[in-house]
Order: structure tokens, then C-alpha cells, then sequence
């Protein structure tokens, strides 16, 4: 099972440490490493923070998430989640 | 202004980042760069020892800095998260399987390996123009130093094995380092490099613990055991003070803590601000004038 979606930073900061980490903390739990987001022909799994990092997202980037397996609707819901609560930033 | 400094004593300026006077012994540590030394390993067998050394070591590693943030006081909790991020990069396949495929591709050592590997991490994050990401290359090199320590076998002097009251001084303290320190035992610390924004600044922040940093010749000057004066307001470090300048700085320490207690002891009672008529008028919240 496949899902694809577009989603949109919207914190300030953009994908900086913090933001990567909470992003492959969620891909670690669930285990598996067909996660992949990409930005401008460059993709990398989600499990891997200097990769999501190299990425260098400004607020406002689009990032195309893929998920692959079982969980992979789930997956992709708490990944929005933590898209759309700016990875918990106020700003 | 003290006058009367005499020879044997010596003076440092830096860049103050937590205010309060400290006098005591100098505790130096040696984060001297680990030295790496090509080696080229033509036997297979060779080959996967040095795979399953490089394996063992970040073992080694990851097992450190997990008993570092379950020890970590809760005061710095908020610093917990620079340890989550290097035991990310520690698993890292930029970090890791390129060592790994590098070691058996090459053929050599796993020292040498891992530095090509900080190498080709370095080029990628110099290419981003961000300027917060692409300085976050000194995390890579703070755990890549970490995992070269454990290859070499020269273990890391652990700051959390400090028992004597000292004040640290360092060349530059890691965030890993700063997490580590035994906060009942460090009286401060000073460093050779850093400014008012650096990690080692805001630890001492969050610690409140008096430290200077940028001094740039701190370990050249101070040795192990030295007497210092730290005084965290202005960012002047004394070295081997005398007489004079003690008593100096115990005054000026015991007005510091005398003001800082009669603020303490004033805090519960409402604010008030003399007015022209002498009688006292409350300030009235910005708030309620909108």
C-alpha cells in the first residue's frame, strides 16, 4: 500500500534540527524505512535526519511525502498532523 | 578598578555570559584532536574485523550518550534534545553505512573511513545557504570526534567524574560535554572560543554557573591546578590572583550575592514607582489601555 501527499511547512524556522528530528522520531516508531520525502528531485527515507536536513526547507516549501506498507495511512495521518501543529512550534 | 596587580599575575578579558564571581582551582580539559592514521588492510578477514570495530564503537557510543540524557538534570532538559538529535546522526546512513561501504570498498581502516565519510557530509551541508543548518556540521563533528576517541581507545576524560569543587577550562566544550557536567561540582567554567549565542553559553545560562568564553588563550595560560577568579559580570579572568586581588573579588562577590539576596527578599512586595507628588502611584498594566 502506497500513499502520496503533498505537505506544506508552515513553521517559521522551516526544517531546521528540531523539526527533522521530530519527523524521523515518528518514521523510527514505525519501524519501517519506506518513508520518503523529497524536494526538488532529491528524496531521501525519513529516517535519517543529516538527509531530511541537507534538504534545506524554508517555511512555505511543499514537500512530496511517500509512504510505503502496511500502516502507511496512519503513518501518513500523524505525519500531517505534525505538518499541520508545525512540528509543535508556536510560530 | 584594582591598581596594585602585581607579576605572576595574570589577566584575561573574554566575553562574559553568565554573571557571578568564582574563586577556585583550575580544572583543564584536553579535547585535543584524536589523531587518525591511514592504514590499508588487504585481508578480507581484516576487512570485516574493522566493520564489526566500527560497528562495536557506536555501540560503545550510543550507549554513552543515553546513560548521559537518562542522567541529565531535569534543570536541562531542554538540552536533552541536543543529545536525541546526535544519537540521530549516530544511526545516520550518511554517517554510517558510507563509513561501512567505504571500509570494505576501499579497503582501509575504519578511522580513515569515517573521516572521508565527516568529509563528504561536510561538502553537501557547505552547500546550503541557510546559514542555521549548515552550521549545524559541528554536531557531525562532535559525534564523529566521539566515535574516533572510542576507535583510538582513548577514552574520553568523562567531566561527569569531576569531585572537587573546580572551574572548568577547556578549549571549547561540546554539547555533549556540557550536558555531562557534575552541576554541584563546577564551580564555572572559561573556554578558548565561543560567543554569547554558542551552546557552551547557553548551558551556563540554563545552569546559572558564572562563565567567560572567546578568552581564545585560556589553556595556553591557565595550568591544571592554578588558582582563578572568574568573574562572570565582565568577563575579566584572573590567574594566579594575589592577596590584593582575592580580597578584591570576595568583596565585590559578597556585595553581588548581598544585592542579589535583598532583591530575593523584596520580590513578594507589589511595585511601586515614586511619583513627583512623592506619594507612590501602582503601575497600571499596558493592557487595559487599549
Amino acid at each position: 500500500m502506497e500513499v502520496v501527499r503533498r505537505l506544506k511547512i508552515r513553521n517559521s524556522l522551516g526544517l531546521h534540527a528540531r523539526a527533522a528530528a521530530k519527523i524521523v522520531e515518528l518514521a523510527d516508531r514505525y519501524r519501517i524505512r519506506t518513508c520518503f520525502l523529497g524536494r526538488m528531485g532529491a528524496r531521501w527515507t525519513g529516517s535519517n535526519i543529516l538527509s531530511i536536513l541537507t534538504l534545506a526547507c524554508p517555511k512555505g516549501t511543499e514537500m512530496e511525502v511517500r509512504i510505503v506498507g502496511e500502516d502507511s495511512e496512519q503513518f501518513m495521518a500523524e505525519m500531517d498532523a505534525l505538518f499541520q501543529d508545525k512540528f509543535g512550534e508556536n510560530k | 578598578m584594582r591598581q596594585d596587580a602585581v607579576a605572576g599575575e595574570k589577566s584575561l578579558k573574554g566575553i562574559a555570559v553568565y554573571p557571578g564571581i568564582v574563586i577556585g582551582k583550575a580544572h583543564l580539559v584536553d579535547r585535543s584532536k584524536v589523531k587518525i592514521l591511514y592504514q590499508y588492510l588487504v585481508n578480507t578477514e581484516h576487512l570485516n574485523g574493522e566493520v564489526e570495530r566500527f560497528e562495536e564503537a557506536l555501540r560503545v557510543v550510543e550507549k554513552e550518550m543515553q546513560s548521559l540524557k537518562n542522567g541529565m538534570a531535569e534543570k536541562v532538559n531542554d538540552l536533552s534534545f541536543i543529545l536525541d538529535s546526535h544519537l540521530m546522526i549516530l544511526k545516520d546512513s550518511m554517517l554510517r553505512d558510507s563509513t561501512i561501504r567505504t571500509i570494505q570498498e576501499e579497503k582501509i581502516n575504519a578511522e580513515w573511513a569515517l573521516k572521508k565519510s565527516l568529509e563528504k557530509i561536510r561538502k553537501v551541508f557547505d552547500q546550503i545557504d541557510d546559514e542555521y543548518i549548515s552550521n549545524r556540521i559541528s554536531d557531525v563533528e562532535n559525534v564523529t570526534e566521539r566515535i574516533l576517541r572510542t576507535l583510538s581507545g582513548k577514552a574520553q576524560q568523562s567531566l561527569s567524574e569531576i569531585d572537587r569543587r573546580v572551574i572548568i577550562v577547556a578549549h571549547d566544550l561540546s554539547p555533549a560535554d556540557t550536558t555531562e557536567l557534575n552541576i554541584g561540582k563546577v564551580m564555572g567554567f572559561i573556554t578558548d572560543v565561543g560567543g554569547r549565542t554558542s551552546h557552551t553559553a547557553i548551558m551556563a545560562q540554563a545552569l546559572e554557573i558564572p562563565a567567560v568564553v572567546g578568552l581564545e588563550s585560556a589553556t595556553d595560560v591557565v595550568a591544571d591546578g592554578d588558582l582563578l577568579i572568574v568573574d562572570g559580570s565582565t568577563g575579566v579572568v584572573v590567574v594566579n590572583p594575589d592577596d590584593g586581588a582575592i580580597i578584591y573579588y570576595q568583596e565585590k562577590k559578597l556585595q553581588l550575592e548581598d544585592y542579589r539576596s535583598s532583591i530575593a527578599r523584596q520580590s513578594h512586595l507589589p511595585a511601586v514607582t515614586p511619583t513627583a507628588s512623592g506619594s507612590p502611584s501602582r503601575p497600571i498594566s499596558n493592557f487595559w489601555k487599549k
